[in-house]
């Protein structure tokens, strides 16, 4: 698959230097008390390892059994497994995928679902790598996009991959996908009758980790049809994704109510909380909708393990514009944001927000005269909103951006705000162009120029892991 | 804490000193210490002569400051947690002339080769050093992270035990994954 580099020099950034530090399990007794091992000896003298300078033999007053000198760079992989572990989990999923080939050791190492977690535990700690992902409706690819940032420079590098699908399903540009969550995109393909006529009624929903590039085939829902997908979800304590999809109310179909469904998906390996029984493994309806209009512009945004969308109310007077749904209790709840924190014109400012994880937090984004305030959920019972960011109008009068219209600029629409990398905001304007914002002294850096098709891309900020859905 | 000596004796019966601020920065020396079952000397049966200078070398630098080698390590992620009120460019200037000279020295200490690598990260497990063995995985990680399996079977002597079946299928997992590599 295609694939290309580019190089970009960035005016303003201070490496900071990172030590990864992330706990070992500590077995302190055992670990005091074992002895290393060695590897067979007589073998080791035929292969002596690449770029070694050191004298034959093993070096003076090491005892017998310890790792001799010869042999212990076999054993720098294999003798201890807390070691592999802590090694292995700070390389990239394509590095380890490649190493499975390596021996019977190493390939039962990686595919344990505890080497699974450390390594799951560890990649978000890189500050330097930010990875996108995005979808192509034309192709049916997805594109992962890696910012890396290394001392004055930033390497972008982007990887195309097609998910395995049957052959009868065709992902439409315009169609939804899910943003990323925990390493799996979900995305939706429709079904093509003799190749050329689609048959709306018939889904086929898919989960993706672009990074394994494993596939699973969520079943069809053989209740209802219409479905929506709105994206995945994954509640940490009973370590399961769910699958949210909404689907039309048979009795009233145009008015835009729905039903609520979600779909509970496994990881290979890994148990979860309830007790696995293959009944669970089925749509299920958490009933209906609350009797809100979804926006057409707003996503559903997942913020550990509770998805969000922004209604329209349907008494003008009434504030609740936020409905959560909490995917362990699956719970539907309202969010109040206050009447202080919006734009005068309150009817319409549903059509210029937009709701966005930020560093673990619920986001809103919306325009506020020349500037538009990003502010951030702190305390769900209460209701507790704080102004985090604020983009300043003026950078986007850039000269880059000069066909854009400035009296109609709307987040979600001309900019997307899509995420956030030490304190800067990574903004896509114009659907080609992604910059850092900083909003602490109001100076941002162009990092590439991208097109992105059409307003069909659900863009999002992506951690990579070895995580395999299962049904 | 007073500057109280403790001796440690390695594989090969050689006695080091260090001052005890410094074995703390050892976890499992530190809880040796606490214990109170300091008997003189604590032997180090996993550690030989030609590493515990090294090891020692890394206490002596980071003893006693566990908390800063912390700080540095979440950096960036903290960052991304700070308010904005909090940001103070003065205070920022100087934690990176601090963790510019912290650098430069982890890169003079690291400087040798993979047998004192991996002498050196057996001993930073057993002793638990955590910065130490962060700092030689880490390096470790980066030796392999380019390689083709078989450049690590040869590099570490290690032998295919897959039967020829597996190998067949184990070289179209490889082959999917080395188009994309080629690029890196």
């Amino acid at each position: 698959m295609g694939m290309w580099t580019c190089f970009f020099h960035s005016q303003r950034f201070a490496i900071q230097f990172i030590l990864l530090i992330f706990p070992l399990s500590y077995y302190g007794i055992k670990i005091l008390m074992e002895k290393t091992k060695s590897s067979d000896p007589s073998h080791a003298m035929e292969k002596p390892p690449e770029g070694e300078s050191r004298p034959e033999g093993r070096p003076e007053g090491r005892p017998e059994g310890e790792c001799s000198y010869r042999t212990s760079s076999g054993s720098i992989v294999s003798s201890n497994e807390d070691l592999m572990v802590n090694i292995f989990s700070r390389l990239p999923v394509k590095a380890i995928s490649r190493f499975k080939c390596v021996c019977k050791q190493w390939n039962i190492l990686i595919s344990d679902p505890y080497f699974v977690r450390a390594h799951q535990g560890r990649a978000p700690q890189d500050p330097n790598i930010m990875k996108l992902v995005w979808m192509r409706g034309d192709e049916s690819m997805i594109t992962v996009c890696s910012i890396e940032e290394k001392e004055e420079k930033k390497k972008v590098t982007f990887d195309l991959i097609r998910p395995k699908f049957p052959n009868d399903y065709k992902f439409v540009c315009n169609w939804m996908i899910g943003r990323p969550c925990n390493g799996l995109i979900c995305s939706e393909y429709l079904y093509y009758k003799d190749n050329d006529v689609a048959d709306p009624s018939r889904c086929l929903i898919l989960l993706c980790n672009p990074a394994t590039q494993d596939t699973l085939v969520i079943p069809e829902n053989k209740d209802r049809k219409y479905p929506w997908l709105q994206g995945i979800g994954f509640c940490s304590s009973s370590n399961e994704f769910k699958v949210v999809c909404l689907f039309q109310r048979l009795e009233d179909r145009w008015e835009g109510f729905f039903e609520c469904h979600l779909f509970p998906v496994g990881q290979r390996g890994v148990t979860g909380a309830h007790p696995w029984e293959p009944s669970c493994r089925s749509w299920r309806q958490v009933g209906n909708f609350p009797s809100y209009r979804i926006c057409n512009t707003s996503d559903m945004c997942h913020v550990n393990g509770i998805a969000h969308w922004i209604v329209e109310s349907l008494s003008v007077s009434s504030f609740e514009f936020i409905v959560s749904l909490d995917l362990e209790l699956e719970e539907f709840k309202k969010v109040v944001l206050c009447p202080e924190h919006w734009p005068v014109n309150v009817r319409r400012c549903w059509m210029d927000m937009n709701l966005i994880e930020l560093g673990g937090e619920l986001c809103v984004v919306f325009r506020n005269c020349d500037a538009w305030d990003i502010w951030a959920l702190k305390d769900y019972t209460n209701s507790i909103w704080s102004k985090e960011y604020q983009i300043n109008g003026y950078i986007l009068r850039y000269p880059l951006f000069d066909d854009l219209d400035i009296a109609s600029i709307r987040d979600g629409e001309d900019f997307k705000v899509v995420g956030i990398q030490r304190r800067r905001l990574l903004l896509i304007i114009n659907d080609k162009i992604f910059c850092y914002y900083d909003s602490r002294n109001n100076s941002f850096e162009v990092i590439m120029e991208v097109h992105l098709d059409s307003k069909a891309y659900k863009l999002g900020p992506y951690v990579e892991n070895l995580v395999i859905p299962t049904i | 804490m007073s500057s109280t000596k403790i001796f440690l004796k390695s594989s090969d019966d050689k006695t080091f000193e260090i001052d005890e601020t410094a074995a703390r920065a050892s976890e499992t020396l530190k809880n040796i210490i606490d214990g109170g079952c300091l008997d003189g000397v604590i032997p180090l049966p996993n550690v030989s002569s030609n590493i515990l200078p090294k090891v020692i070398e890394y206490c002596k630098k980071h003893g006693g400051d566990n908390g800063s080698s912390k700080k540095i390590a979440n950096g960036g992620v903290d960052k991304d947690k700070e308010i904005l009120p909090d940001y103070d460019e003065e205070e920022d200037k100087r934690e990176k002339v601090r963790v510019d000279e912290l650098k430069k020295w982890e890169e003079e200490y690291m400087d040798f080769d993979q047998q004192v690598l991996y002498d050196l990260m057996l001993a930073a497990n057993y002793l638990h050093i955590k910065g130490l063995l962060d700092l030689t995985v880490e390096k470790a990680a980066s030796m392999i992270r380019g390689r083709t399996p078989d450049q690590i079977r040869e590099n570490f002597n290690i032998n295919s035990d897959f039967t020829p079946e597996e190998e067949e299928e184990m070289i179209l997992i490889e082959d999917e994954w080395d188009d994309e590599w080629a690029f890196d």
